[in-house]
């Protein structure tokens, strides 16, 4: 093989502009080295092109689509992509990842990223089959839903095995979390990004390439990946997950208050329903075959055929264990089937989930108190569980209908518009609609809160705290604490999401499935793993101590964009009201309660340990000297956001 | 089964491959030291009208892909080393009867 300036990118980034329908090119390499990959690199193009003035939905706001250096290749669980752009519901930071086979599609095309700026004047799609590349009309497809898009555009091009991503009709009404689908199944679901897309009239991007990906030390590197491949036959939650996929920690998240019943009103399913949603019956019942996505050893997706009930009919691929909690928990519908015909179809329509799911249960619960009529709802009246009344206002929130015009803005802008002391009772992070029950589980629950997005579990949190049986000793090597799976425990907590929050930038600049890594078993690939792996694909010796000062200065430019974007501070890294206020009333843990005192020590905690001020959560002078970030401090003594020490 | 009568490949229904596709990076990486499965002898393909995956295994090189040599030399095929553990038996007989 030729000598190659550089291994395992692909090499180059697609800038698309599409008022003029131009296209320009620059080198993955001006960027790799220092910020890894993926939405890394994304993340510094955003900080240094954004400008404040810039609205997520005006043409000069950027979405780009990027993927890994290892995807493309044999490294376990190397087939995520993100889209990174200016966040529709907070304003600042936003970024979302998937599984996908478009990802490796791209790098054989011969890119790691594409940059979208400006706005079509008519609706079109992004055509790349290696070094062809075309805007075409999509007027023909505006409208459609994102199956339908997908089946047009492969047999406009007669090729079945084509990818895709695209937005359905959510996306083109601009509601803020829409997403973006990749094929048929899978989706970059927060953020609102789909949105972001609808706003430029982009309604999809395909791709075909035939092209390779080279690594630096092939043998090295196989060499690796096998090592690594051993790791995941000698761990039981990798078995298990591969059996149940992530709806299997319904069992862990019972035990430990982790479900969302009612609005968060209750953490803890009644019986009757748990019993229902057994993962066992689940597959029995409607699991035609396991699905699985490039290079990952533990093929956990499932596709579904419902054979019984009102969707009766239906086939789909599955869902995660945040649909399962998102309406059957929180919105209290006691039919298994409507949790897979719920996610197919916020699929079909391409919007994220937790905005119909965490609207609607703050209606139905304000319903619940009197604070909402059905005259407010367009006559629906607002029953817990009511499955017709939930997926009514689904399609109204996706067209901007009615009262579904409100919610589309998502639970906290719906509150505020509303008023009459609802806002109580809409959950969210920085305007970002909550799924992850915060007050009972500690690490958890701060991973999310500070979470620059917005709200995620994967963003900072571990899901070791309540899924899973952990090896102890591994779980003090690994992330240095002995509390990993004591949920309500707070010592060790902070040193927990220290670990993750640079982790999980790992990850998504590499391209690696979450999932596939310590983050799901203590026993599966960490960061020196990743680090020997990225090492001989990329030639550039790496060592996990260079892994986390590349991911925390990532850290530290999204903290910087949420500064001159927004006016996020420490006031806004706080959970709810709702958590705050009540202590958890039934379940396993019933009585425990997190209150403001308890947090404000553990958010001066953190915030000592990330070297940012512990008043306002500014990033000191000497923290980003550290790490060389000279510029952010120039930008934040601008706008008067330098942390004093 | 299928054989085209022009390139002698075979067109396997598979009835338990989760379509992931690895099994033709790991071809590719085979015959070139590269990942490019435009090449690989073995092609994951959807299944046009319903959910499924057909496998397409070349016995010739043609068509852009290398023909199969059954990785001769390797105690197992690297397509069925990547193959996630619980579902390589079936790409195992379809080598099996790809060879025969």
């Amino acid at each position: 093989m030729e000598k190659r300036d550089l291994y395992a990118y692909a090499g180059k980034i697609l800038r698309v502009d599409l008022n003029s329908g131009r296209f320009a090119f620059e080198p993955t390499a001006k960027y790799a080295r220092e910020w890894l990959g993926g939405s890394g690199i994304a993340q510094w193009i955003l900080y240094n092109e954004l400008k404040p003035w810039m609205t997520p939905f005006e043409p000069a706001n950027r979405l780009i689509l990027s993927v890994g250096p290892l995807v493309g290749t044999l490294a376990p669980g190397g087939s995520r992509m993100s889209a990174d752009s200016k966040n529709p519901l907070t304003m600042g930071v936003g970024s979302s990842n998937a599984d996908s086979f478009f990802g490796s599609q791209l790098k054989y095309a011969g890119f790691d990223h594409i940059i979208f700026q400006g706005k079509s004047r008519k609706p079109v799609y992004l055509w790349i089959d290696d070094d062809h590349i075309e805007l075409k009309d999509a007027s023909h497809l505006w409208g459609m839903t994102t199956w339908e898009t997908v089946d047009a555009i492969r047999q406009e091009q007669g090729d079945e095995d084509i990818h895709l991503v695209s937005i359905g009709p959510a996306g083109e009404n601009l509601v803020r979390e829409a997403c973006i689908v990749q094929d048929k199944g899978r989706t970059m679901g927060r953020c609102g990004l789909g949105a972001v897309m609808g706003s430029k009239n982009l309604k999809a991007v395909a791709v075909r390439g035939s092209g390779s990906i080279e690594v630096a030390e092939p043998e090295r590197f196989m060499e690796i990946v096998l090592q690594l491949r051993e790791m995941f036959k000698g761990s039981n939650s990798s078995k298990r997950f591969e059996k149940y996929g992530t709806p299997g920690v319904i069992v862990p998240k019972q035990e430990t208050s982790g479900i969302p019943y009612k609005n968060f009103q209750e953490l803890v399913l009644p019986d009757e329903l748990y019993r229902k949603l057994d993962v066992e019956d689940l597959n029995t019942k409607y699991k035609v075959r396991s699905m699985g996505y490039p290079a990952c050893p533990q093929p956990c997706s499932r596709y579904f055929s419902v054979n019984e009930g009102p969707y009766a009919g239906l086939e789909s691929e599955g869902f995660q264990f945040e649909a399962m909690a998102n309406f059957c928990g929180k919105l209290a519908v006691g039919d298994p089937t409507f949790q897979i015909k719920f996610n197919a179809y916020c699929n079909q329509l391409g919007l994220g989930i937790d905005l119909p799911a965490q609207t609607i249960a703050w209606a139905m619960e304000c319903y619940q108190r009197g604070i909402m009529k059905s005259s407010d709802a367009d006559g629906l009246k607002l029953e817990w569980g009511d499955a017709g009344v939930i997926l009514e206002l689904t399609r109204k929130i996706a067209y901007r209908e009615g009262f579904g015009a409100i919610l589309a803005e998502g639970s906290a802008k719906a509150a505020e518009i509303f008023g009459r002391g609802s806002e109580y009772y809409a959950m969210h992070i920085k305007g970002q609609d909550l799924y992850e029950v915060i007050r009972s589980a500690i690490a958890w629950g701060l991973g999310a809160c500070v979470s620059t997005r917005g709200g995620g579990h994967v963003t900072s949190s571990p899901a070791c705290e309540t899924v899973m049986a952990i090896d102890k000793k591994k779980a003090f090597e690994v992330y240095g604490v002995t509390t990993a799976n004591e949920p309500i425990a707070f010592e060790g907590k902070v040193k927990l999401v220290e670990y993750f929050e640079r982790f999980h930038r790992v990850c998504n600049s590499l391209g690696i499935c979450h999932f596939c890594t310590t983050w799901l078993d203590v026993l599966l690939p960490g960061f020196p793993e990743l680090a020997e792996l990225y090492s001989a694909a990329t030639g550039w010796k790496t060592t996990e101590a260079d892994l986390r000062r590349a991911t925390t200065k990532i850290l530290n430019v999204e903290k910087a964009f949420n500064l001159i974007h927004t006016s996020f501070d420490r006031k806004d890294d706080y959970p709810p009201q709702r958590d705050l206020a009540e202590p958890i009333p039934t379940g396993p843990v019933a009585g425990f309660h997190l209150t403001k005192e308890k947090w404000d020590k553990l958010l001066d905690e953190y915030y000592e340990m990330n070297q940012w001020n512990k008043k306002t959560s500014f990033p000191t002078r000497k923290c980003l000297e550290d790490l060389g970030l000279s510029q952010i401090i120039k930008d934040l003594e601008k706008v008067g956001k330098l942390g004093g020490s | 089964m299928a054989k085209s009568k022009r390139v002698d490949k075979i067109t396997f229904e598979t009835e338990t491959c989760a379509g992931c596709g690895t099994c033709e990076m790991a071809c590719s990486f085979h015959h070139k030291k590269v990942f490019q499965p435009s090449i690989s002898s073995l092609v994951i393909k959807n299944r046009p009208r319903e959910f499924g995956f057909d496998a397409i295994l070349y016995r010739e090189s043609a068509e852009g892909h290398i023909g199969c040599d059954f990785c001769k030399g390797l105690p197992v095929p690297m397509c069925v080393q990547s193959c996630p553990s619980t579902l390589r038996d079936e790409l195992d007989n379809l080598l099996k009867m790809g060879r025969d």
